[in-house]
Formats: structure tokens, sequence, C-alpha cells
């Protein structure tokens, strides 16, 4: 993240010492830099409450489950791909996908955390007790 | 009949040069396909070398050459890596070469290549965004939109600075086909 907006300033500073870059380039990159940070701000509001996974299939809520009452992991296989399921994460762990991007996508750990099988349809999300991140309805 | 046969070379060249040009997209592609996951980013997030060819081509030979460029890579997508994939290149590739089209056409040319390059890697992005919230019906895939935003800004930059060092020789490559 932070060496994202590294990589772009040091690539800014590049383009405008060959003089490439116009002034309306700049804005472009300005104004997109400020609309994604503005974005993100909902996931800052949120404290370390409990979390409850949410798989959807297809659309439609399959399974939810509060990661606080798990004493111990288990793994659950909809549809072709396998989640596990633990108290601190949730990732995909197999699936009958050709390219694994959900396998590879690594661990769930916080709440807006989500992780999709495309070809499979399936999703698993992480959500606080605010639920006011999914308000992606502006 | 010498009129009808200059026609039909022109446009003989012009589909050999297309086919170069393809090439030269899958190629590209099929590279950067190779480059492993990054953890923290989501997987298929890709520097978007093929856009150089598409950008340039829609700047040299005009919108529907380039939209030739853009099925064919979606059509490579999606046999090598399934339905899903030919949708999500064929949705973003759509919509960035429209926006490098109208980028282009500004008589102003207020944007440099590396504009373009940005707003196409963002389109691209947006569109694959799209995609995906349709095939999994939910609204949560949204949230890799900000990071994703952020890092289709740095893979645009280089992209555009990679086209605008490449001009000369893509331009050079143009001229062997179309004089």
């Amino acid at each position: 993240m932070k060496s994202a907006i590294t990589a772009l300033f040091w690539v800014i500073d590049m383009g405008v010492k060959a003089q490439t870059l116009t002034k309306a380039d700049i804005a472009l990159i300005a104004s997109i830099l400020v609309l994604s940070l503005a974005l993100m701000l909902p996931n800052f509001w949120h404290k370390n409450e409990s979390l409850t996974a949410v798989v959807t299939v297809n659309g439609e809520q399959v399974k939810s489950v509060k990661l606080k009452d798990l004493t111990q992991g288990y793994d659950y296989s909809v549809n072709g791909a396998v989640i596990r399921f633990e108290r601190d994460y949730v990732v995909f762990t197999d699936s009958t996908c050709k390219d694994k991007i959900c396998v590879h996508g690594g661990k769930l750990t916080k709440s807006g955390d989500t992780s999709a099988c495309l070809p499979n349809g399936v999703t698993v999300t992480l959500k606080g007790e605010k639920n006011g991140i999914d308000a992606i309805t502006y | 009949m010498s009129a009808k046969g200059t026609d039909y070379s022109l446009l003989a060249r012009k589909v050999a040069l297309l086919g170069i040009l393809g090439a030269q997209a899958l190629v590209l592609s099929y590279l950067e396909n190779l480059i492993p996951a990054i953890p923290g980013l989501p997987p298929g997030a890709k520097p978007g070398f093929s856009n150089i060819v598409t950008m340039f081509t829609v700047s040299s030979m005009g919108l529907s050459s380039a939209l030739y460029i853009t099925v064919i890579k979606a059509c490579f997508a999606g046999l090598t890596r399934g339905a899903t994939a030919f949708f999500m290149s064929l949705a973003g590739g759509i919509l960035s070469t429209v926006t490098a089209c109208f980028l282009f056409r500004i008589k102003s040319r207020p944007f440099s290549q590396v504009g373009v390059g940005v707003a196409c890697a963002v389109m691209h992005n947006i569109g694959q965004l799209a995609v995906a919230t349709v095939i999994t019906g939910t609204v949560y895939i949204l949230h890799y939109l900000p990071l994703l935003l952020i890092f289709a800004l740095v893979t645009g930059t280089v992209t555009g600075y990679i086209l605008k060092v490449l001009m000369p020789v893509l331009e050079k490559q143009n001229r062997l086909f179309i004089k």
C-alpha cells in the first residue's frame, strides 16, 4: 500500500523530469488518488469487534459464521470451493477452478475483507457489527 | 482495375499489421500472467502491458482496428483461462479502448501518453470489477476498488511512459506495412 504510493510518486517524478507529464495528466492522477483514498475511509472506522463470515453463491447467501464462536477451525465445501473458517481468519483452501485465484487471495482478517472464486460464483466476506462497510450504495 | 487492386492491397496490409500487433498484445498478456499473485493485491491485478499495444492501435489506426485487438485478447484469455476471464477481459478491454479513443480525439491533446495510460488502466479495472460484481451477484467485491484504483494509477503511469518511449519503434513497424 505504502509502496504503491511511493512507486506512484517515483514514476510521476520520472515523468516530470522527462517532461512527459502535462498538467491534465497530473490532475487526472491526483483526482483518482483522492477518490480512492476517500473510498478507503469507511475501512478505518471500525474496531476489532466480532466478525461474521458470510458466504454467498451466485448472489444468494448460503452461510453465515460468527468467528468468535468457533472453538476450532473447520472446512466448508460449497459449489466446488473449499473455505476454511478459523477464529482469526477465513481463507479459500481449495477450488475446482482452473486459476485458483481465490486460493492465492490470502487470508481474510478484518471486516470488509473479501475473497471470491468467480468461476464457481462463490464469495466470502467478513462483516463487522456495524455493517457500515457494505453501504457502497452511494 | 488498378484502383480496386490498390484497395485490396491496402486492406491486406492492414490485416497483416493488425495480426502482428495482436500477436504482440497476446505475448505481453501471456507473459504478465506468469507473474505470481502479489499478496495484498487482488490476484488478477496485472501490469497492463498489453494496453500499450491497444493504445497505440487506437492512436494510429483508429477505434475499430483497436477493437479487433481487444476482442482477440479477450478470446485468448477465454481460451486459456476460462469463460470468466473472457468476459472480464472483454469488458475491461472495451471500456479502456473506448476511453483511449475518446482521450486521443480531444483536439487540444491535454493528456500525454501517460495520462491516457492511467485512464486506460483505471477503466480496464473498473470494467473487470463490474463484470465480477455481476458474476458474483454481491456488492462486496467492490471492496477491491480503492486498492485497485491506486494500483491502476501506478501501472497506468508505467504503461503510458513505456508507450511514449516505444512510439518511434511502433510507428516504424507501422510504416513497414502502411506506407
